[in-house]
């Protein structure tokens, strides 16, 4: 009997011990680090917004010529990327190198996970344009690198094909906004869907309203301020001006394409990269979009027979005989100051911010048009109508750096030009972009100079 | 004996701590996924917090007042009732009209029922993305009433704010569809066939039938389905991949407008607040109606 119950007591002992041993093994596989190897190839995680390969081609010329980094790039979907690096953030998750656009650089450096490039090879670059150095620094230091950025209105591809059919001019440069609006009117009559957006995603009609109108957002909100120019977010900050007295021209222009039937009846059901490849299928007219749009795959690929791209630049309302225009910066590139592998993240940066690599990537891209002056910028094909017209138009730039509302500024606003779309008045929808500016204007943080 | 009873000591000792230790592994976790989560939200409810800053302040009840006076939250309050009125409303009466098809035992029935109940076997993100193509305006739908010469029936369903509206209440009654068909499908198979055959006997057929007898025995039935139909309070995948909350605002259910407190406008104070009341008003939601349909229940 006695034997028996020691024999229990080690079958309980044993099924303790056993217990404990799956469970020290799940705690060691649950917390054990993703870290580096000590030696051997180097992995350096990269977050951007591009999903569909397009930085592939540069970063394998990276890996090529340093040969023991390894890029691990992570795509992640534009219109949830900055809640996704917010979340990141708040979880301590940031990978080594990361893209993002120059509000989400501020929250980054706010919060001590934005390296300090002050000294770095790459930023010596900005030395050639003071004003977008004076606009990246921050109490004497700068935290990121324009990678994607430059002057000039948005550019309204166009199908050379169909404006052949209908005998518009294929090389169309209109120099009023009349004669855009003629041109709508005869592909619409034709029965051809005129203007395509991808309105289904906010962004792409905020950003339609707010960089197709530029010179009459500054002219409104100059005249706000007793005829002296102030960037827009500024105004709005100081109660000099309201959105809708910036935004107004924008939305009625809005609203009239969509009473006359200008805009496709497609746009509302379509998020941007739908209404992309509907368009590079040769399904409508008019596209305006970004300058990323000839580097694209659905471009690239397009059938010549369904789509030969061409390019304009939105003709402008001028303020006392002149034109004005932002320069933006799209796509930043930034070091996390507390990456794992934080030399190789900073290798990476000098590398993609070097003037060969950057003039490489712009090329291959088919961009044409960088903030700083570049050798070896080649003047891409499809841009040469929309250059000699912004040459044309030549604008006085403003680079804007004020802070809009948390979040995108685009995704935000665009909420109430996609109500115009949906049948909303201009006049509601304007106030209520005012209200959810006073709304949401507690939030703003503005970085220290 | 004194050796037997200390081995039998240490024994239940061993098991006792086993049985802590394989308790305490699972309350654990359930405490880490499921009950902190829950208390952090409650503080933070009570600050302005961003969701990612290092400082904020304690507001007080301020994010519970707001909540009833922001005009976003309250117009998709609007949204979120009127949805979920509709399915509850317009699934309950078209599950128990199937089932009481179905319970005949005509032919093809079992067919039927695995048909119905198969959309609740993918994931209703899925669905929704198979939907939208079929539903935009050069989608599925509009291209075959264009075809079928009905193209003044075709519109941009997701885009116009009230066709937009009533597609989701379409879709979430279609997905949903299977499962209350089974549960009034039980609530008919279990009522005893001499009860109809009673009622039957002292001339109750068709709507009286009905009426009298089989809603009163099927009401058990009935409180769950509605129970389940409240749960679309927190309608959010639906929404979020057809439609966004658009257009105009005119789908943002407040799930949707919750997430955008959260994650887009930095307001993550507000949000916790905001999924506090509203969890609230769900609860009181089903214990009113849970109370008023059992109120109801006959038990034969």
């Amino acid at each position: 009997m006695v034997g028996k119950l020691e024999s229990m007591e080690d079958v309980m002992g044993k099924r303790l011990t056993t217990v404990l041993v799956l469970l020290a093994a799940a705690c060691a596989l649950l917390f054990a680090g993703g870290g580096q190897e000590k030696t051997g190839p180097v992995k350096v995680s990269y977050m951007t917004w591009y999903t569909q390969g397009e930085e592939k081609q540069l970063l394998d010329k990276f890996m090529q010529e340093n040969p023991k980094v390894t890029v691990e790039v992570e795509g992640v979907d534009g219109s949830k990327y900055g809640e996704i690096l917010k979340m990141r953030m708040t979880a301590g998750d940031l990978p080594d190198f990361i893209t993002c656009k120059q509000n989400f650089v501020e929250m980054l450096m706010r919060e001590g996970w934005a390296l300090d490039l002050t000294g770095e090879p790459s930023v010596k670059l900005l030395d050639r344009a003071p004003a977008v150095k004076e606009a990246l620094t921050y109490r004497g230091k700068i935290y990121s690198f324009p990678h994607e950025a430059g002057v000039g209105y948005g550019q309204m591809y166009y199908n050379k094909l169909i404006f052949k059919k209908l005998g518009l001019p294929v090389t169309f440069a209109p120099k009023s906004i009349d004669e855009v609006e003629a041109a709508l009117d005869v592909i619409a009559k034709a029965g051809v869907e005129p203007v395509l957006f991808g309105a289904k995603d906010f962004w792409v009609t905020g950003f339609f309203t707010l960089r197709w109108f530029e010179s009459s957002l500054y002219g409104a909100i100059a005249a706000k301020n007793g005829g002296k120019l102030i960037e827009p977010n500024a105004a709005y900050y100081n109660g000099i001006a309201k959105p809708s007295d910036g935004l107004r021209f924008a939305f009625e222009t809005l609203k009239k394409w969509q009473d006359r039937g200008w805009v496709s009846k497609n746009s509302l059901s379509m998020t941007w990269p739908e209404s992309f490849a509907y368009f590079a299928a040769g399904n409508a007219a008019v596209f305006p979009q970004g300058s990323w749009v000839p580097g694209m795959d659905e471009t690239k690929n397009a059938d010549p027979a369904v789509l030969d791209l061409g390019c304009f630049s939105m003709p402008q309302k001028s303020v006392d005989g002149k034109n004005y225009a932002s320069g933006y910066v799209d796509k930043m590139l930034m070091v996390n100051a507390k990456a794992k592998q934080l030399g190789g993240a900073k290798n990476l940066l000098n590398w993609m911010a070097s003037e060969p690599n950057l003039v490489y990537y712009l090329n291959y891209r088919k961009m044409g048009n960088f903030i700083l002056p570049l050798s070896g910028l080649t003047p891409q094909p499809v841009f040469a109508d929309y250059a000699a017209s912004l040459k044309a138009l030549n604008p006085v730039t403003i680079l804007t750096v004020f802070p809009n509302v948390p979040g995108d500024e685009h995704t935000n606003l665009g909420q109430f030009s996609q109500a115009v779309l949906a049948g909303k008045s201009v006049n509601e929808a304007l106030a209520n972009a005012d209200a959810f500016y006073l709304e949401h204007k507690p939030e703003i943080k503005i970085p220290e100079r | 004996m004194s050796g037997r009873a200390r081995s039998w000591k240490s024994l239940e000792k061993r098991e006792f701590t086993l049985a802590l230790v394989s308790v305490l592994i699972p309350f654990t976790l359930f405490f880490i996924v499921v009950y902190f989560p829950q208390l952090t939200n409650l503080f933070f409810s009570f600050t302005n917090w961003d969701g990612y800053s290092r400082e904020f302040r304690m507001v007080g009840l301020a994010n519970f007042r707001k909540f009833f006076t922001y005009q976003p939250i309250l117009s998709a309050m609007g949204n979120t009732f009127l949805f979920t009125g509709c399915v509850t409303v317009l699934g309950a009466v078209t599950q128990l009209g199937m089932a009481l098809v179905l319970s005949r035992g005509l032919r093809g029935s079992s067919f039927f029922k695995a048909a119905f109940y198969l959309p609740l076997l993918f994931s209703w993100v899925v669905l929704a993305v198979i939907w939208n193509s079929i539903l935009r305006n050069n989608g599925l739908l509009n291209s075959f009433l264009r075809t079928a010469g009905l193209a003044m029936l075709a519109r941009d369903w997701l885009a116009t704010p009230g066709t937009a509206m009533g597609s989701l209440i379409f879709l979430n009654t279609w997905c949903g569809f299977g499962y209350g068909l089974i549960i009034f499908l039980a609530g008919l198979n279990s009522i005893p066939p001499e009860v109809r055959e009673a009622a039957a006997i002292d001339g109750a057929r068709g709507l009286t039938e009905f009426r009298h007898v089989t809603l009163p025995l099927i009401m058990y039935s009935l409180t769950i389905d509605l129970f389940l139909g409240i749960g679309t309070l927190n309608i959010f995948d639906l929404v979020f991949v057809m439609t966004g909350g658009g257009p105009a605002g005119a789908t943002r259910t407040v799930a949707l407008a919750i997430y955008e407190e959260a994650f887009r406008y930095e307001r993550v104070g507000f949000a916790c607040a905001s999924s506090l009341v509203f969890m609230a008003i769900v609860g009181v939601l089903s214990f009113l109606q849970v109370r008023t349909t059992r109120s109801q229940e006959v038990q034969y």
